[in-house]
């Protein structure tokens, strides 16, 4: 809203001539200064008001703030005593109940009128329109009641305001063509509609420099019924947004006589007897009733921290503000009613409280800190595992980055050619302003790659980075807390591994064991061992890729991007992605205990056996722990190599004996090794290397 | 060399000389093996003490061990200093630059809304508020209905808001999930309390998105019901939290707002960092910054989870974490702090 401070001195006087000063002041008040044009006296302040105060869209309404505040008077302006006995020539039926009051003025209008230039003045490019719409405009401004008027000749038959049935089109005074939406409040004559009631008048019967005969229309409409068709129009006027907030009901006559009372004052309509009323007609709907309420002063003592506020103070401000207020039995009390325009969003003693410390002004509430406590909540299970697990990834070079929740449709097709039944699992939004986010994410390899590939453009060489991320699944979850999401930790790594270019870059298998350290790191500050098994992800490379278990529980993944989705997203580099069940670990974490650590020496011995290519080692080392050879204490796997020649890898583990009672002989330990070969070959068929 | 005829005093003199020849290890084992070997001359010069007459015996006999102790003495000096020379040379052939660059695999950050994050929870903790977590698809009750911003209510324009296929909204506050607390708290028999609970996470918009505005952002809310807590509880409250965050000194001060679910509600500001007050462009000429948001948990939120308003009371608060993030480490655009650049991520 747009608010002349000259305007506004014609009905208060204002506590501040500094134009600086005085915005404080409307700031303190909730009514904030977005813009200030001109200086002193000519100053427009550009304010937004609350959403839920109609009122505050008025010079009026913002003189009665500043003089709740201030405890001053407010000048009202002059007014018609009178508008007129006979009715319209015209009838007005109401046939909704969203129509709560509705006034329509038949007036001549002198020839050749004229605006008023003080009146003017106070207008948007001063006024410009006809000067009977510029003279609604400047009422509106004024008492913040819209109006309308329309072109008496262009009205056929009688007026009715009644709901729409269907969807309706109309040519609104805009220019523009609306579709009007069903159950939309609408006011017709016998034919047409001629106005969207709270919205926006037709240019059907819009006024123009010929009009010599007007209905004016002042009325209060149902808000919500108002806030529902501009938003399906998808039209935001100033009536509207008044409309929409709630209106004062018994302002409709004011309006109608300051209109009178400014039209007499400008056309001299009395002395050439051309302007004058013919008559006025009005229907009420339904009736709205008064509100009382009790407010209790020691509350407000209270909340305020103020023991020696007194009941007449919060009278006074209250007063100021339209409440009528009656005190009760030793001013413990007072028994509030609410003003006609502010039945909208008053309705409780909390109500109350802010209406007198919004006037009274926050900055005199004596402050008091709430006790401490002393018996301290336990982290959530999300906190101790991030600071278990911190210090693995930071150290490891991995940084925090954080990205949206959001797919592009190009994203999700992109996904579905490597996995169409992946693409059926995303979540769609339906309504995005941006036509990036039509789904939700249900990996977070895609963002990550195009984060990395980013920031190899910009020079880095080595990305490495981790995301506490949401990702999201239209099959709903049935382990974690939510029912369409789960907490996951992401990793990926791309480019160097360190962060210079001094050295040899890594090979791929490097990078590769490099990425699968640090999982092992975050495992094994859960006090967690990793294991993985043979996965088929289809975002990642066939080969190059395991599902992470803990037990028999899949807890994640990790491997190499799958070539065909690098090459769709057109990276440089090759990227590994890790994506990790937070919950799966939460529930997993345990903290490390005491094993014993034997005295006499141990023995390790050497065995290279032949590993099918697809075959994990880690497999080989659960079967040759399997084996039952009692003393062996550790399995570790030292060489991995296969001659091109060859259909097999040779796969050197390293096992070590060892017991806690005695130092082991050889031909023990010589026993065990022949069990454990003699087990592998013939359960396993896994032979020696020669 | 005939040790009759010897004249030790020469012989001392070329010693002298013959030291200083020994430059090298190989040097000094010639020196060493001509002197000191089985066949050097110390050696033949003793064995011709039987040549010399018995009562000059004892006086040659001294004068060739102090000659050969002069030499061994030499022998073993030099030796050391040889090797001693050779480590040194070795030393210097095995020198490395350690100001070339190291391999190191880096150090990794967190990111600066996990930071503030972090510092909010810290500062809270001494008041015992428990760290909560909700969902971002959220049912429409828990985002607004329940909070009392029903159907077409004018709050509903203040949050354009994305809907989902699946008949969800995308949380536009972490409002929700102090709703989602209060629900299961009011289930208890005349509801638990005191509910204590501060909630961090993602939440959205459905807006186009510019340097400033972004369809996700992070935020941060704390609640807390109990029996007597106040406004001037909650205006403490915020105001310690803010000069914690923001410098003891800052100034703070709160303007009227609306929220539909609270009432009083209030927008905690903070003077402008660059015009300390005074008005700029920076913060639009107020010479504030509106920082969060903030009041009185409203008595229809209250009632909804079973809470009897005329016995409890409550209070919210929350604010931007992304903003406040971007204002920490000095970013002039908010969507920086979600553009992950990691030139910046790393150095902050």
């Amino acid at each position: 809203m747009k608010l002349p401070i000259a305007l506004l001195q014609k009905f208060i006087d204002l506590p501040e001539n500094d134009v600086d000063l005085l915005r404080r002041v409307f700031d303190d008040l909730g009514l904030e200064v977005k813009a200030v044009e001109g200086a002193a006296d000519q100053a427009v302040f550009t304010i937004e008001t609350l959403a839920n105060r109609g009122d505050h869209l008025s010079v009026a309404g913002i003189a009665r703030e500043i003089s709740a505040r201030y405890l001053s008077a407010v000048r009202q302006p002059a007014i018609a005593p009178e508008i007129s006995d006979r009715k319209t020539s015209i009838p007005v039926r109401n046939l909704t109940d969203k129509c709560l009051r509705y006034a329509l003025m038949e007036l001549t209008l002198p020839p050749r009128m004229q605006l008023r230039q003080d009146v003017a003045s106070f207008l948007d490019a001063g006024g410009g329109k006809h000067a009977i719409v510029d003279l609604l405009n400047y009422v509106q401004l004024e008492l913040g009641q819209p109006m309308h008027a329309f072109d008496k000749e262009k009205v056929e038959g009688e007026v009715v305001i009644e709901l729409t049935q269907k969807e309706e089109v109309v040519d609104a005074l805009d220019g523009r063509q609306y579709k009007v939406p069903p159950a939309s409040i609408v006011i017709k004559d016998k034919k047409k509609i001629l106005a969207v009631g709270g919205v926006i008048g037709c240019s059907n019967s819009m006024v123009t420099a010929q009009t010599e005969r007007v209905l004016v229309e002042s009325a209060a409409f149902d808000p919500i019924s108002v806030r529902k068709t501009a938003r399906s129009m998808g039209i935001a006027t100033e009536a509207s947004q008044l409309f929409g907030r709630g209106s004062d009901r018994e302002m409709v006559i004011t309006a109608l006589k300051r209109l009178l009372g400014l039209c007499a004052a400008t056309a001299g309509a009395k002395d050439d007897g051309s302007a004058h009323v013919l008559g006025l007609t009005l229907v009420d709907g339904a009736a709205l009733e008064k509100r009382r309420l009790n407010l209790d002063i020691g509350l407000i003592r209270k909340h305020m921290n103020l023991p020696r506020l007194e009941a007449v103070e919060v009278a006074a401000r209250l007063k100021h503000l339209g409440f009528s207020v009656q005190t009760g039995e030793g001013d413990k009390e007072l028994t509030v009613t609410v003003p006609s325009w502010r039945l909208w969003d008053v309705d409780s003693f909390q109500d109350l409280i802010e209406e007198f410390a919004r006037s009274h002004g926050y900055s005199r509430v004596k402050q008091v800190l709430p006790p401490l406590d002393y018996d301290l909540p336990s982290p959530s299970p999300m906190e101790v595992l991030v600071d278990r697990i911190e210090a693995s990834v930071l150290g490891s070079g991995f940084s925090e980055v954080i990205t949206k929740g959001f797919y592009s449709a190009s994203d999700v097709a992109m996904l579905g050619k490597l996995s169409p039944e992946l693409a059926a699992q995303h979540i769609g939004v339906i309504n995005a302003v941006e036509s990036n986010y039509s789904h939700m994410k249900i990996t977070n390899l895609i963002h990550l790659a195009r984060l990395a590939e980013s920031n190899h453009r910009k020079g880095v060489l080595s990305v490495k980075v981790y995301e506490l991320s949401r990702l999201f699944n239209a099959k709903e979850n049935s382990d974690g807390p939510y029912e369409y999401e789960r907490d996951v930790l992401t990793l990926a790594a791309s480019g160097r591994w360190n962060e210079n270019e001094w050295r040899k870059a890594e090979s791929r298998d490097q990078s590769a064991y490099l990425f699968k350290g640090v999982l092992e790191s975050v495992f094994a500050a859960l006090g967690l061992r990793l294991e993985v098994q043979a996965a088929r992800y289809p975002l990642l490379h066939p080969g190059v890729q395991a599902e992470i278990v803990i037990g028999k529980e899949n807890v994640g993944r990790f491997g190499l991007i799958h070539p065909d989705l690098k090459e769709e997203l057109e990276l440089k580099s090759d990227l590994f992605y890790a994506e990790l069940d937070i919950n799966s670990l939460s529930r997993s974490m345990r903290d490390g205990s005491y094993r014993e650590a034997f005295e006499y020496p141990s023995v390790r011995r050497d065995l290279t056996l032949k590993v099918e290519p697809e075959r994990l080692a880690s497999q080989i080392s659960k079967m040759i722990f399997s084996c039952g050879a009692a003393l062996l204490t550790d399995v570790s796997i030292v060489d991995d190599f296969r001659k091109p020649e060859e259909n097999f890898r040779r796969t050197t583990f390293r096992l070590t004996f060892q017991s806690g009672e005695r130092t082991l002989e050889t031909p023990e330990v010589d026993r065990e090794i022949d069990l454990i070969l003699n087990e592998l070959r013939q359960k396993h068929s896994v032979e020696i290397s020669a | 060399m005939q040790l009759k005829d010897l004249d030790f005093t020469a012989l001392e003199a070329s010693l002298q000389h013959q030291f200083s020849l020994v430059s090298s290890a190989p040097d000094l084992e010639v020196f060493r093996r001509d002197w000191l070997g089985k066949e050097g001359t110390i050696k033949v010069l003793f064995k011709q003490l039987r040549d010399i007459e018995p009562e000059r015996k004892a006086e040659y006999a001294a004068q060739l061990n102090s000659i050969k102790e002069r030499i061994e003495g030499f022998v073993a000096t030099r030796e050391v200093e040889l090797r001693a020379d050779k480590v040194k040379v070795a030393l210097s052939a095995e020198r490395l630059d350690l100001s070339l660059p190291a391999i190191f695999p880096g150090l990794g950050r967190t990111h600066p809304v996990t930071k503030i994050e972090r510092r909010i929870a810290e500062i809270l903790r001494p008041f015992g508020f428990e760290n909560v977590q909700g969902p971002e698809i959220e049912k429409e009750y828990y985002c607004f209905d329940s909070l009392n911003i029903l159907p077409h209510h004018p709050a509903r324009d203040m949050q354009d808001t994305f809907y989902t296929e699946n008949q969800h909204v995308l949380r536009t506050h972490t409002t929700s999930v102090q709703a989602r607390v209060l629900e299961e708290s009011g289930k208890r028999q005349g509801g638990r309390l005191p509910v204590k609970v501060a909630s961090f996470g993602r939440t959205y918009r459905n807006e186009t998105e510019d340097a400033s505005h972004q369809a996700m952002f992070h935020q941060f809310e704390l609640v807390w019901v109990d029996k007597g807590l106040t406004l001037s509880n909650l205006m403490a409250l915020i105001s310690h939290i803010l000069r914690e965050l923001y410098g003891k000194k800052r100034k703070i001060h709160f303007v009227p707002k609306y929220y539909p679910y609270t009432e009083p509600s209030l927008g905690p500001q903070i003077d402008c960092t660059i015009c300390k007050g005074g008005g700029c462009p920076a913060c639009g000429g107020a010479g504030w910054v509106t920082v969060g948001g903030s009041g009185m948990v409203h008595r229809k939120v209250l009632e909804e989870f079973a809470y009897d308003p005329s016995v409890v009371s409550g209070f919210a608060f929350g604010l931007g974490t992304s903003r406040l993030a971007a204002q920490t480490i000095q970013v002039p655009k908010l969507k920086m702090i979600y553009e992950n650049d990691l030139r910046i991520l790393k150095n902050v």
